[in-house]
């Protein structure tokens, strides 16, 4: 925020009133490597224990929450594409002109998509409340 | 078909463009803007842009010409492009946005600490940003010569000269704004043709006999099993390799947000590709004598001039080849963006001038395959490109985000192995020697066979290759799955 005034030539007071004018354009470039991973010490003393079991079952309850939903998905998928292919009368009867097995193909998986999105997003946000409640123990 | 209502409709969305490119072009000054947009961009923006930057001409004009072609087999693109956002919420969304990565070579590297890994995942960044370029280019060519007459160089052309001057001039904190806007204009510009088409199909009596339109062969009860499966395997996970897609993500301010914004966006895109189905329906129905490969791309096109005649169908063709282009600029220039910030990274040596230059030649490269190249379904290949990502960097990612033990070479096999075999598939598919039926299918959608060679491969390298537990690791993995204070 500061450098885009700064950057777009908006005078700024400064603070001991001596500068006059706009102040100098700064080049702001990036550098390199834009993660800098924690330095590995012989003498790093690690993350506390309590901290790294709490962070390890978060990620594994997020993992399995994670496969849960994703195979759930698959096979609801898989269960809904079977019935639109194998039952003869979705592919007699027409819904505004469309056979109703066509029209279920077309339309109906993505509000499976959507429900299982927010249940994801639910139970995640969950998961993570826990584990906040945990760390501040 | 009038060529100056759409030489001006193209020119009005360029115009939006640049004046909407313009406006974050203010605001927009330090490399942290031109990248990731500060961070600052909210939910329902991100969400706009994310999808604005998705949905291209693959499924604006794509999708209804391989629902033409083939039936319902085609509506499982779009499912499967949807179901992508799923699989990136459930397993990558929030943790590569704590990561604080802008690229996938940035997280790469610091997940891995290597040099080598991230040069590979760059290289693979950049090819897939490519392949999926150059159908963009290839739905502006097709456009220009259907509806205009010019011929299709020129299309091309037109759309690469216009992303790159709006990349370079306005970086990401203005393609955040235009893209955003481009979702409205392209949902826009797909709904209003498809209510009045919809509106005129009742006034145009058929005689034809709708078993015919909707014949039993091309419905879902004929499908061939393994194909589905390995294309929305592909689809699936291809999402959440896409390079453009990741950087969308580091524009959340949190992990939490960066989920909510995905579940817009699952929403946001929904609603666009059952329009775009209906648009199939409706071409089915109306234009069954444009089912060719080579004709049915431009069905979306022609089609309202067939059922409103005069001005009003004049019209609304205008508004279709808005949205169209509205769709080319924005997938491309989000493209060009992810590559340009790589680019510039790895090869410049970082800053606003460096992306510049990069945003420019990321354009060339495209343009210049999309000449030496005959343009084959927009859908089809763009599934390419999703299944290069599935293949490559899929697994690595979501090894890296869920996996201690994953190891620098044992991700390098992994991206070989599966760029290779996806490599290796399709030039041996597409000389067309394969006459065995299953082995012609398991090279045509090899996703099913690669994506787990690639992840198995990946697998056994890294653990012959383990090292002691690091707690560099350690406190990567507390970063990447600690929710924000």
């Amino acid at each position: 925020m500061r450098s885009r005034r700064w950057a777009s030539g908006v005078t700024e007071p400064s603070s001991d009133n001596r500068v006059p004018g706009p102040l100098p354009r700064k080049r702001v470039t990036a550098p390199r490597r834009q993660v800098q991973a924690a330095p590995a010490r012989a003498s790093d003393p690690g993350i506390p224990d309590a901290s790294a079991v709490y962070i390890r079952t978060l990620m594994r309850a997020q993992l399995r929450l994670a496969i849960t939903l994703v195979v759930a998905f698959l096979l609801t998928l898989a269960v809904c594409s079977v019935a639109i292919a194998l039952i003869p009368a979705l592919h007699v009867e027409m819904v505004f002109g469309v056979p109703w097995s066509w029209a279920l193909q077309a339309y109906g998986m993505y509000p499976l998509v959507v429900i299982f999105a927010v249940i994801y997003v639910r139970a995640a946000g969950r998961n993570e409340r826990r584990y906040r409640s945990l760390e501040r123990e | 078909m009038n060529p100056a209502l759409s030489i001006s409709a193209i020119a009005l969305v360029v115009l939006a463009t640049v004046i909407v490119g313009f406006f974050g072009l203010r605001i927009s000054r330090t490399t942290d803007d031109f990248l990731v947009a500060s961070r600052t961009v909210r939910p329902w923006w991100n969400a706009s842009a994310i999808s604005g930057e998705y949905l291209s001409a693959a499924t604006f004009l794509g999708l209804a010409g391989l629902v033409l072609l083939s039936g319902t087999d085609a509506f499982w693109f779009p499912i499967g492009y949807c179901a992508g956002y799923l699989a990136l919420l459930l397993f990558v969304a929030a943790p590569l946005r704590r990561s604080g990565a802008r690229t996938i070579p940035d997280f790469v590297d610091a997940r891995l600490d290597s040099p080598a890994a991230r040069r590979l995942t760059s290289v693979l960044v950049v090819l897939i940003a490519w392949l999926y370029i150059v159908p963009q280019f290839h739905g502006a060519a097709l456009t220009i010569n259907v509806v205009i007459g010019l011929p299709p160089w020129v299309g091309a052309v037109g759309v690469a000269v216009i992303v790159a001057v709006i990349v370079a001039a306005g970086g990401m904190r203005s393609i955040t704004f235009v893209q955003g806007f481009h979702y409205w204009l392209k949902l826009t510009a797909l709904g209003i043709p498809v209510v009045f088409l919809l509106i005129a199909s009742n006034h145009v009596p058929t005689e034809i006999d709708p078993t015919l339109i909707f014949p039993l062969e091309s419905g879902p009860g004929n499908q061939d099993v393994y194909r589905t499966v390995s294309l929305v395997l592909a689809l699936l996970l291809g999402t959440m390799g896409l390079p453009h897609v990741l950087v969308r993500f580091y524009t959340s301010p949190d992990g939490g947000s960066a989920r909510r914004t995905t579940v817009i966006v699952i929403v946001m895109i929904s609603a666009f590709y059952m329009l775009s189905s209906t648009m199939g329906l409706i071409a089915r129905r109306y234009a069954g004598d444009l089912a060719d490969p080579a004709t049915a791309d431009s069905v979306v096109l022609l089609l309202p001039s067939r059922l409103i005649p005069g001005l009003g169908g004049e019209l609304i063709t205008a508004l279709i080849i808005a949205g169209a282009f509205a769709a080319f600029i924005s997938t491309a220039s989000g493209l060009v963006v992810s590559i340009a910030g790589v680019v510039s990274q790895e090869v410049l040596g970082g800053g606003v001038r460096a992306f510049r230059v990069a945003a420019l030649a990321s354009v060339v490269v495209p343009l210049l395959v999309t000449f030496v190249t005959a343009p084959s379904g927009l859908t089809s290949s763009v599934g390419l490109v999703f299944l290069v990502a599935a293949s490559s960097l899929s697994p690595v990612l979501l090894l890296g985000v869920w996996w201690r033990g994953l190891t620098a070479r044992g991700a390098i096999t992994g991206m070989l192995v599966g760029s290779g075999s996806v490599a290796l598939a399709v030039i041996v598919s597409s000389l067309g020697i394969v006459r065995n039926p299953i082995l012609d299918a398991a090279l045509a959608q090899p996703a099913a066979w690669i994506v787990p060679l690639a992840t198995l491969a990946t697998i056994l390298v890294s653990r012959l290759t383990r090292r002691a537990p690091s707690t560099r690791v350690d406190r990567f993995f507390l970063r990447l799955h600690a929710p924000e204070r």
